[in-house]
């Protein structure tokens, strides 16, 4: 697969900021592509020089194998784009909204009357074609702010927090959507500090932080570059006394564990059979138990591990 | 993409309530205001009929020339004076109530003047008064001319009447004074045209409306236009011609307004009267953009600005005070050379007083001129797309 | 203290369009002053003249000298004679045509050109050379020398009535400071309505509203500390406008006419700001305060008589001006240019006029509380 996005040695300084450091990173055709990190790690600003929004001072860009220039005018139109803030006219109506900014890649009245129309089902907007943004919910207005930057069909969408303060109901209407779009076959970068959205949908992640990748690679990958594995919990009828933690702690795949309101939580390394382990000993110990579950290390884990730092600050 | 762009910011501009007051409810109620405030002005200016009062004592009683004198004043289709003839007393009390400008009280030969003040109507009484008492001066002087005359030519046997007679001739010769002033002299209309040129310079608030929407350092609509594949200048372009389009609609109602139900006067070249609001339209979009993309300001400071450059400028132009433009044309005139709203209201002026195309033309060149530059500037800063920061 | 805080940095955010309509609606008033646009159709002077002399004859310019003694000669340029007498800089321009004297010594009637502005000193100084013409023409029927006619002429037109004039009024200072408060009507009014208007709405954004009723202060008391600190501001401006005045209108400023004056535009500033106050309950954008005010504030500048003299106005348009605060402020400022001496009669003029701006200042307070009060139930 070819890579639509190359960019190499990305520098972006602010006045006495560096908020891009050397930044290298590829995005291939057709994948949906995860831009992950809390905010303030540059995010915002990696995707705005993508898009030449933002001057820089070192590396290249390069989208579908061009150099990308404010006049690029030829890639703009294979790109588009949603940003974080909902940027429609509020004079207009939806279906205007969306029909303007679609006429400004697609000349032909014909296939643009389609588009919209696409535009609108994708979204699932139909029934409020007529009304201007101030009469919309938020999510309403989310899904036009989409629908008014895909609309025109492009090979590589970029998109900056989607979801943010969406209703489930809207969340998932966009996630299906975006989804849509890939299948169509758009690549995606897909900016959001949401865990749960990446894990859903990214086939590819990449996690910033202070202008710097900490990470990158698949789900699975960036799991296996943590040593944390499963997290286990168990539900009991008291707490349990101080010597038999120790024991616990003293095995060495564990990595740590806590006793609070009767739960009992441990932190497994790498390695296999921790339950097992763990419900074997509580028999010998004769303590008995209501429920005991293990769950996989998810991303979030992952950052606050790469970066000590909680990705929804 | 040119005319989707200007089709949907046509359609944006007229449903924004904001900007459709400025443009087009703002200056059509400043007009109505005007036509209640001026349309006495001039008529109030003109010299009118002055109520005086004139004391009815023996020295009057005797004075048969001044009684005729002042007889011929206070009749006629438009009388100079009307007269109360009183007792001195009763003068006294008219003057203090101010139901007359003055009195007169013959004293002797000579009148005295009693007023309370030295205003231009007072000044009429008394040179009145002044010129009764040097005509009947005349008279004696030159009766005695006369009769000395005749006496050195050895005709002892004078005729006064014939000697009146001929003094009377030259007396009643009017004299000939030719009026040749222009004929366009209503100096109100300055008014209405610094309310037109104002007008204009507030459609500066369509271009920062325009320019903020597509601004990606100002609104997030902006940094949707600039991915987009429609090159800046098309935009704006494109933009400018919808906010054109409104603003002249506007200034096209204005100036209806004034010529069919204001008391306005425009002189009769219509064309040009259009030709010139056009301009001015242009200058104030211009004017709008240059502040926009020159000003790094937040949107409220940005329009506080415009405003404040478009009061500057009508003030300059005459808007507070009409002889300002003139005070201004002769003491700094390359403040006005540089005011836009002062090149519409003389485009106007010279239309109206001078039929004179010389100067219109000037005006009109010197509004394209500086529309053009404001738009270069502006339309040069605009070309770098890339930011520094959003 | 959390309000005046608050109050303080809107208007620090808004600093520049703070500063500049106050520097410019102050500038408004000098420039205007010191220029001397203020009305002068009733006022005392001399027309000013222009005379182009194409003859340049003895008699010619004793004729000129006549109307120099009544009249103020203009030494414009001719270029801008025309702009001049359309802008009634200019009451009068006087040709005296060639062969002017030849003609009056052989008795013949010159024609003389004249243009006119059709106002009263335009009248008056056409009555001047009506007169210095006929007086020669009467003149030369009996004389034939020129200097002896100009003699003749010289001593009959210098009679001068005796004038009785009772005024102790130092009339030009009272109409510089006459004219400069009156355009406060209109500078003080827009400049606290923008700024007020400017400051109040970003105040009322909801956030910022909504905070403030559910926070333990009371909503009446919230409006009070707001109203004081638009006062605040209001008194900056209106110091700043009495300081100007006595750069302008010179110590006037300080005699007994003039604290009526600064008394007069002090509750006009309260009526102002209650007003201002008002306005920005009432609306919620930014743009329609800017829309309101100007409408406002120049159309009741226009109407009541700012701008140009009371005495030029239609009388029905004073008669609606009276709902408009700045007609009583002006009536005040129009009345004192006249008064001789302010003794209790006076006062009985100026009070009721004073006691409407306070009628007016309470008025839009109570309503400002009133609408607000409905207006906290969202």
């Amino acid at each position: 697969m070819n890579n639509c996005i190359e960019v190499k040695d990305l520098v972006k300084e602010y006045k006495e900021l560096r908020a891009i450091d050397h930044l290298s990173f590829e995005v291939k055709e057709g994948e949906i592509f995860g831009l992950l990190g809390p905010n303030g790690s540059g995010k915002s600003t990696t995707m705005n020089c993508l898009l030449s929004l933002l001057k820089y001072q070192e590396g290249q860009i390069k989208i579908f194998g061009q150099e990308m220039k404010p006049s690029a005018y030829e890639l703009k139109r294979r790109i588009g784009v949603v940003f974080q803030d909902v940027a429609v006219f509020e004079e207009l109506t939806v279906y205007e909204n969306i029909d303007y900014f679609c006429g400004l890649y697609i000349k032909d009245k014909e296939t643009r009357k389609q588009y919209v129309q696409d535009a609108l089902d994708l979204v699932a907007l139909n029934d409020y074609v007529k009304f201007v943004p101030k009469k919309l919910s938020g999510g309403l207005l989310r899904r036009l702010n989409i629908a008014c930057g895909i609309a025109h069909k492009p090979d590589l969408i970029f998109l900056d927090e989607p979801t943010v303060a969406v209703d489930p109901q809207s969340r998932n209407n966009i996630l299906d959507g975006i989804l849509t779009l890939n299948k169509q076959g758009a690549a995606i970068v897909y900016t959001t500090h949401y865990m749960e959205e990446v894990e859903i949908i990214c086939d590819r992640i990449m996690i910033l932080d202070k202008g710097k990748i900490i990470a990158q690679g698949t789900k699975e990958e960036l799991k296996n570059l943590v040593t944390m594995d499963e997290k286990v919990t168990v539900e009991l009828d008291k707490d349990l006394p101080q010597e038999i933690l120790a024991q616990i702690q003293s095995w060495e795949m564990v990595h740590n564990l806590s006793m609070r309101d009767k739960i009992l939580e441990v932190q497994f390394k790498q390695g296999n059979y921790h339950l097992s382990k763990l419900v074997i000993f509580l028999k010998e110990k004769h303590i008995p138990y209501h429920k005991i579950y293990s769950e996989l290390p998810t991303l979030n884990d992952v950052f606050l591990e790469l970066t000590g730092k909680e990705l929804r600050d | 993409m040119f005319w989707i762009n200007f089709k949907y910011t046509l359609k944006a501009l007229f449903h924004n309530k904001s900007l459709l007051f400025w443009t087009y409810a703002f200056p059509i109620i400043l007009g109505m205001l005007f036509n209640l405030a001026f349309q006495d002005l001039e008529k109030k200016e003109a010299r009118s009929t002055y109520d005086i009062a004139i004391v009815q004592n023996e020295a009057w009683q005797d004075a048969s020339f001044y009684q005729e004198a002042m007889k011929e004043l206070s009749s006629g289709d438009d009388p100079l004076f009307h007269i109360e003839y009183t007792s001195k007393k009763e003068a006294n009390r008219l003057l203090k109530e101010k139901n007359v400008i003055g009195y007169l009280e013959l004293q002797e030969e000579d009148f005295d003047v009693f007023v309370t003040s030295n205003g231009m109507e007072e000044t009429i009484l008394q040179y009145v008064a002044d010129e009764l008492t040097s005509t009947k001066d005349m008279i004696v002087d030159v009766s005695i001319k006369e009769v000395d005359k005749e006496i050195k030519k050895g005709n002892y046997n004078i005729q006064a009447e014939r000697i009146e007679k001929k003094v009377r001739e030259i007396l009643d010769t009017e004299v000939n004074l030719q009026d040749v002033s222009l004929d366009n002299m209503s100096y109100t209309n300055i008014e209405y045209y610094t309310l037109i040129a104002m007008a204009c310079l507030y459609g500066g608030t369509i271009s920062i409306y325009i320019m903020n929407g597509i601004s990606a350092d100002i609104s997030s609509k902006g940094k949707r236009f600039s991915v987009t594949p429609i090159k800046k200048g098309v935009l704006i372009l494109s933009s400018l011609c919808a906010g054109f389009l409104t603003q002249i609609i506007g200034i096209g109602a204005l100036l209806a307004f004034m010529l069919f139900m204001g008391n306005a006067n425009f002189g009769d070249s219509i064309g040009n009267i259009i030709l010139l609001s056009m301009a001015g339209s242009l200058a104030g979009l211009s004017l709008g953009i240059f502040v926009s993309s020159v000003v790094k300001m937040n949107k409220g400071n940005k329009d506080g600005l415009l405003i404040g450059i478009s009061m500057l400028c009508s003030f300059f132009s005459g808007m507070m005070g009409m002889t300002m433009k003139y005070i201004i044309d002769t003491n700094l005139p390359i403040l006005n050379k540089i005011n836009p709203a002062a090149m519409i209201t003389d485009g106007f002026y010279a239309l109206y007083y001078y039929h004179n195309n010389e100067r219109f033309t000037f005006d009109l060149i010197s509004l394209l001129v500086f529309s053009a530059i404001l738009l270069t500037i502006s339309l040069i800063k605009e070309r770098r797309v890339s930011y520094d920061s959003l | 203290m959390t309000v005046f805080k608050t109050y303080l940095k809107v208007l620090n955010r808004y600093k520049f369009t703070v500063i500049l309509y106050t520097a410019l609606l102050i500038g408004f008033a000098a420039i205007n002053n010191t220029a001397g646009t203020g009305q002068q159709a009733f006022e005392a002077r001399k027309p000013n003249v222009y005379i182009e002399d194409l003859d340049n004859s003895e008699l010619s310019k004793d004729f000129i000298r006549y109307m120099d003694t009544k009249c103020e000669l203009s030494h414009l340029e001719k270029e801008y004679t025309k702009d001049a007498l359309f802008y009634r800089q200019l009451d009068y321009y006087l040709t005296i045509p060639k062969n002017f004297e030849k003609d009056i010594l052989a008795s013949k009637n010159p024609e003389i050109q004249v243009e006119k502005t059709g106002d009263f000193a335009s009248y008056y100084a056409n009555m001047l050379s009506e007169r210095y013409i006929k007086t020669v023409q009467v003149y030369a029927s009996t004389q034939e020398n020129v200097s002896a006619l100009i003699k003749d002429v010289k001593k009959n037109l210098d009679t001068q009535t005796k004038v009785h004039m009772e005024t102790t009024l130092d009339k030009a200072s009272i109409r510089s400071i006459t004219n400069y408060y009156n355009f406060a009507a209109y500078s003080l009014l827009a400049g606290v309505m923008y700024i007020i208007g400017l400051v109040m709405t970003t105040f009322k954004r909801e956030e910022i509203q909504k905070r403030m009723v559910v926070s333990a202060t009371k909503q009446g008391s919230i409006q009070i500390k707001l109203w004081l600190c638009n006062v605040g501001y209001a008194l900056i401006l209106w110091a700043s406008y009495v300081g100007i005045s006595y750069v302008i209108c010179g110590k006037v400023v300080f005699s007994q006419h003039g604290l009526y004056y600064i008394l007069n535009s002090f509750l006009y500033l309260l009526c102002a700001t209650s007003l201002a106050f008002f306005v920005a309950s009432l609306l919620k954008s930014r743009e329609a305060i800017n829309g309101i005010v100007n409408v406002v504030a120049l159309g009741s500048a226009f109407l009541c008589g700012a701008f140009l003299s009371v005495n030029l106005l239609p009388e029905f348009v004073l008669k609606i001006a009276h709902v408009l605060p700045a007609y009583w402020y002006i009536q005040t400022n129009e009345f004192l240019r006249g008064a001789e001496v302010i003794n209790t009669s006076a006062l009985q003029v100026m009070y009721p006029n004073m006691m409407m701006l306070v009628f007016f200042t309470a008025l839009f307070f109570g309503l400002t509380i009133l609408t607000s009060k409905m207006r906290t139930r969202f």
